[in-house]
């Protein structure tokens, strides 16, 4: 009936009283991949913590409707059992917690929240096995300390893992690229279009239209100061790719 | 080429010619205290320091006005040559104003081989905004006592960056109590000690974090040969509220003799949640695989140990920031490392 | 808000707070010549240990109470504590107290053979005396005597006699001087040579009695060769009075043998304002005593008013290692002054030292080490990594390590760090959809883990649970 996944109106957002959002007006409805561009400083970021709720993120004005409900009235933990997933720039490590443990308390308190029984270990080692062939990654890595001595391409692995246990409705992938080669860019982008459904939905943030050439968008939008600048088709991330950003500052400042 | 040289006016010193001084840098300038008395003023100079009496005792005090950064480095000599008075009491005072900054070089050395006992009180004031340089040199003889006690209290985004040299002396002993009162100070304190024969070396250093955003940041380093004996003391100490503190606080210490003992005591006490604090200590011995390696490619023992030495000390002497003046304690420190001032017992001259 | 968080998940409640209905014989309290000879004749001594003890408190009445730990202990009136308290034996019955027998079961502890634990002898100590060893029998086939330290001085005097006091003497400080004096009971253990024992050993000491001391002595000799793995866990009663403990513990460690020594400290800390708790004042010591003797302690210490411990090693023999591991939480008005000392006397000696520290609410939580490396110990050498996590802006974390070296072969290095928990990682595991109140408890469990790691397994479970418990409580 309604297909809306996520609603934002003028959102506005200030960081140690400094404004780095200034209105940010974005929908996005199921089954819709949406790409945010821009260059560095713009916002892209904060708009992705602003969303999850990352705490001295102080927003300023607007609104933003999460299936249906007021997000930002929402605490991290209920706007992940919502079904919203953030895939971090800089996966945090956790010394001494295991990937197991990790995301065993996670799956079974997002099940817990729809009134399900904690999955039994057999039953949870069979999902986390399953789930981690998705991104081709070690069944060694799951009794590793979360994210600890990984390199670069191994912590977006195991954030994309960790999306396909938890199975969110919205995806937000702030720089799932950053500090990636290309085949490990080549499995973690496999992994996010095995994921896609027609009931969900995910935001690719992104510097490169590299990342774009795998998970292809159908909206891009242009982010710069704060403000979407410029809302277009996929052919948007090429004509950046090819002319930079200049020429779309031009056009919204003139 | 004569100004590279001063020589002290006779009669405030017994034997004058046997003391010259090498300016490490031009633009510096200079005064002396000879057995608490001091000389070589220049009046109109904004840098210097002035006797100030504080009852019986004798105190020399420099006031750095508001606002005001001398581009020159004022460089005090203290000597010690009149054995037979061999107790010497006196007090330094160094004021910061506010927005001012200086560079201030403090050397202390012993001309003749006799007993000496020095002991001098420093009080560092640095007002809101103020920076310091502060570098003390300390170069005595073995029968030599020198006990400072130097106290800081800093301001609000006040500066101090301190290094303490102490490259030969029978028994020094360095007390620092630093207070940080006003938010966005930094402080950095560097030591530096290289003791052989009988000598002692002590530090013992307190920088209490009385405010919020803070930062500290201390390293002292030791080299200990012969018979040689050090201890260090150091508290970080974080008040309650005192938060978003960053102190870092290092001893290393290295031996090289089967009689040389080092006894270290970092210290953290932290009364305050949000803050970054960290110490370390560690007393090791000459690396031996890297000593390999360089011999390996054909460096004889000697000269592979004392590389390794140099560059265990490097980290401190890198907190000097005079260009010159780092180059000139690096040779000086090299030279004492190399033994050349074996024969400092008779000589205390050319080294600064 | 992380405060927030912070404040509902530290406050605290302590499970073992019950008191045992059970009828119980005391001595009149108070200490002098008279209360120690009557001690001993309690517990039926010989007059060699009768005079041990009333050395020891002659040398004890010379020595003042140490005030240089960080801690603000108030004055303890030593005349004020009942020295000796003991459930009265029912006439005629051999078996144990079905009260006592129900009080342990409830804390974990069953006596009776056939529900004990798997692998595991206990020696339980109710106040003053042991009241029941398990698996005795099954021990003593192999060699290995393990029993109540009365029974020890009765059943193996040449034993008992030739080691107590070996490695803390009478007089290392205070709390071991008052402990030889009036030492109640505790567990003996010896290992024969090449003998591997085949269960945990283990002690478990509960206060009950209102107004007494708990004075526990444990002596622990590992025979050349041998093995063994002992564990002790300590509970009371929830009063609002504080009630002293003061223990020693002394373990030898023979040419070749091992001896794992882990502790999980759970006395009752005092309630939230501070009233009531254990005073938790222990000399733990053992001395590596042969070429390639090895000790491990670890130490789990969530209880006590206040604790003042440091077990510590003397490495003799050559070649020997120690290893120290603890976790030391602290809540409430809690007060914690713990670490150890590693003396490196032998050739080649190894220690390694990691300790984590945790303060809430407004407790002091401080490390206290030594590590001292005398002239004859080539090569020795030691790592220490000391960690301290901040919960809340009332409590402290303190740092007191001191590095000695005499030798210039040795190699010693030590670092810690203090910092609050992350916010970082508490949003990361949030964003999984982790409550705040778990993520927390995750973190900390994690980070406590290197040392959790170091227990026997069936004791890392329950490890994990205090930690959660000492610093959770309302959660959910």
């Amino acid at each position: 009936m309604n297909d809306i996944i996520l609603n934002i109106e003028g959102l506005a957002a200030t960081i140690d009283g400094k404004e780095i959002l200034k209105g940010i007006d974005l929908t996005i409805r199921k089954g819709e991949t949406h790409a945010i561009m821009g260059p560095n400083g713009s916002g892209k970021s904060t708009l992705s913590a602003v969303l999850a709720g990352k705490p001295n993120y102080n927003v300023t004005g607007g609104k933003v409707t999460f299936m249906g409900r007021d997000l930002l009235e929402m605490s991290p933990e209920e706007r992940s059992w919502a079904g919203l997933f953030l895939s971090f720039q800089y996966p945090i490590e956790v010394p001494g917690v295991t990937n197991v443990n990790f995301m065993k308390s996670a799956v079974n308190e997002h099940r817990k929240q729809k009134g399900l029984p904690p999955l039994s270990a057999a039953a949870f080692l069979k999902l986390m096995r399953e789930k981690m062939a998705v991104v081709e990654m070690d069944s060694s890595f799951s009794s590793r300390g979360v994210n600890v001595g990984f390199s670069g391409g191994e912590k977006k692995r195991n954030e994309i893992f960790q999306m396909a246990m938890l199975e969110p409705s919205l995806a937000i992938l702030d720089e799932t690229d950053s500090g990636l080669d290309v085949d490990a860019l080549r499995i973690v982008a496999a992994g996010v279009n095995k994921l896609k459904t027609p009931d969900n939905a995910a935001i690719v943030i992104t510097h490169y239209q590299r990342l774009l050439d795998y998970i292809v968008p159908d909206v891009v939008h242009v982010l710069y100061k704060g403000r979407i600048i410029k809302t277009a088709g996929k052919e948007l991330a090429l004509e950046v790719e090819k002319k930079g950003y200049d020429w779309l500052i031009h056009e919204s400042e003139a | 080429m004569e100004n590279n040289y001063i020589y002290v006016p006779d009669g405030k010193l017994r034997n004058s010619s046997s003391f010259r001084c090498r300016v490490p840098m031009q633009g510096t300038l200079q005064q002396f205290i000879a057995e608490g008395v001091l000389s070589g003023a220049d009046d109109s100079s904004v840098l210097r320091f002035v006797e100030d009496a504080e009852g019986s005792r004798k105190r020399f005090v420099c006031n750095v006005p508001k606002g005001c950064c001398p581009e020159e480095m004022l460089q005090l000599i203290a000597i010690r040559n009149n054995p037979s008075n061999p107790e010497l009491d006196y007090s330094l005072a160094v004021n910061m104003e506010e927005s001012s900054s200086a560079s201030i070089l403090l050397c202390s050395h012993t001309m003749t081989h006799d007993y000496y006992v020095t002991s001098g009180d420093m009080d560092v004031a640095l007002s809101d905004n103020s920076s310091l340089n502060l570098v003390l040199m300390q170069n005595e003889h073995n029968d030599a006592r020198h006990i400072s006690r130097i106290k800081v209290a800093m301001g609000r985004n006040a500066r101090l960056n301190m290094v303490l040299v102490s490259l030969h002396g029978g028994d020094l002993e360095n007390s620092v109590r630093v207070d940080m009162n006003g938010e966005g100070g930094e402080c950095r304190i560097g030591g530096l000690y290289l003791m052989d024969r009988n000598q002692k070396y002590v530090a013992d250093i307190r920088l209490n974090h009385n405010v919020p955003h803070c930062h500290s940041d201390q390293i002292f380093k030791g080299i200990l040969d012969d018979n040689s004996k050090a201890g260090f003391s150091g508290l970080v100490y974080v008040a309650p509220d005192a938060q978003k503190t960053e102190a870092y606080q290092a001893n290393h210490n290295l031996l090289v003799s089967d009689q040389a003992k080092v006894d270290t005591q970092p210290q953290l006490e932290i009364y305050a949640d949000d803050v970054k604090c960290s110490h370390g200590a560690t007393i090791g011995r000459m690396d031996e695989q890297s000593l390999f390696y360089m011999r390996s490619r054909g460096i004889a023992l000697k000269e592979a140990r004392i590389l390794q030495q140099l560059a265990f000390v490097h980290e401190v002497l890198e907190r000097v920031e005079k260009t010159e003046l780092k180059e000139r304690l690096a040779s000086l420190v090299e030279r004492r490392l190399r033994g050349e001032f074996s024969d400092c017992r008779d000589c205390s001259k050319n080294c600064c | 808000m992380a405060n927030d968080i912070l404040q509902s998940i530290t406050k605290n409640e302590y499970k073992h707070g019950f008191v045992t209905d059970v009828e119980q014989e005391f001595i009149p309290k108070g200490l002098d010549e008279d209360i120690i000879r009557l001690i001993s004749s309690k517990k039926q001594e010989p007059q060699w240990l009768t005079e041990f003890r009333l050395k020891a408190f002659a040398k004890w009445k010379t020595m003042k109470m140490p005030h240089w730990a960080h801690l603000d202990i108030p004055e303890i009136d030593y005349q004020d504590i009942i020295y000796f308290a003991s459930p009265k034996k029912k006439e005629g019955k051999k078996e144990i107290d079905p009260e006592l027998a129900a009080t342990f079961d409830k804390l974990g502890i069953p006596l009776h053979e056939r529900n004990a634990l798997a692998g595991i002898a206990v020696d339980a100590v109710f106040d003053s005396v042991s009241v029941k060893t398990t698996f005795r029998e099954t021990l003593a086939e192999k060699g290995i005597i393990f029993c109540s330290f009365s029974e020890a001085v009765r059943d193996y005097p040449d034993l008992v006699k030739k080691y107590l006091a070996s490695v803390v003497p009478v007089g290392d400080n205070y709390f071991s001087a008052l402990n030889s004096a009036v030492f109640s009971d505790g567990s003996f253990c010896y290992i024969p040579k090449g003998v591997r024992c085949p269960m945990e050993l283990s002690s478990y000491f509960r206060i009950n009695a209102t107004g007494t001391g708990q004075f526990e002595r444990t002596l622990i000799v590992a025979d050349e060769g041998s093995y063994v793995s002992y564990l002790e866990g300590c509970t009371a009663p929830q009063r609002d009075e504080n009630q002293l403990h003061a223990a020693v513990v002394e373990i030898v460690v023979m040419k070749d043998a091992e001896v794992k020594y882990s502790t999980v400290q759970n006395w009752y800390p005092g309630d939230a304002k501070g009233r009531g708790g254990i005073f938790n004042f222990v000399t733990k010591r053992g001395l590596c005593k042969g070429e390639n003797s090895r000790l491990f302690w670890t130490q789990v210490e969530t209880g006590s008013a206040i604790t003042w411990k440091y077990p510590s090693t003397v490495l003799k023999g050559d070649n020997s290692v120690s290893e120290f591991y603890s976790v030391a939480v602290t809540n409430n008005r809690q007060q914690a002054d713990t670490g150890t000392k590693m003396i490196h006397i032998g050739k080649n000696t190894r220690s390694r030292i990691i300790s984590k520290g945790i303060s809430a609410g407004y407790s002091q939580n401080s490390y206290r080490g030594l590590v001292k490396v005398l002239p004859g110990a080539e090569n020795a050498r030691n790592y220490s990594q000391c960690d301290s996590l901040l919960l809340g802006d009332k409590c402290g974390a303190h740092t007191f390590p001191r590095i000695e070296s005499d030798n210039k072969s040795a190699v010693v290095e030590h670092e810690a760090t203090t910092s609050k928990i992350s916010e970082d990682q508490l949003f990361y595991c949030r964003q999984r959809g982790i409550t705040a109140e778990d993520a927390v408890g995750l973190i900390i469990n994690g980070y406590a883990k290197e040392v959790i790691n170091q227990l026997p397994m069936e004791f890392a479970v329950e490890a994990q649970k205090l930690l959660q418990v000492s610093l959770e409580g309302s959660v959910g």
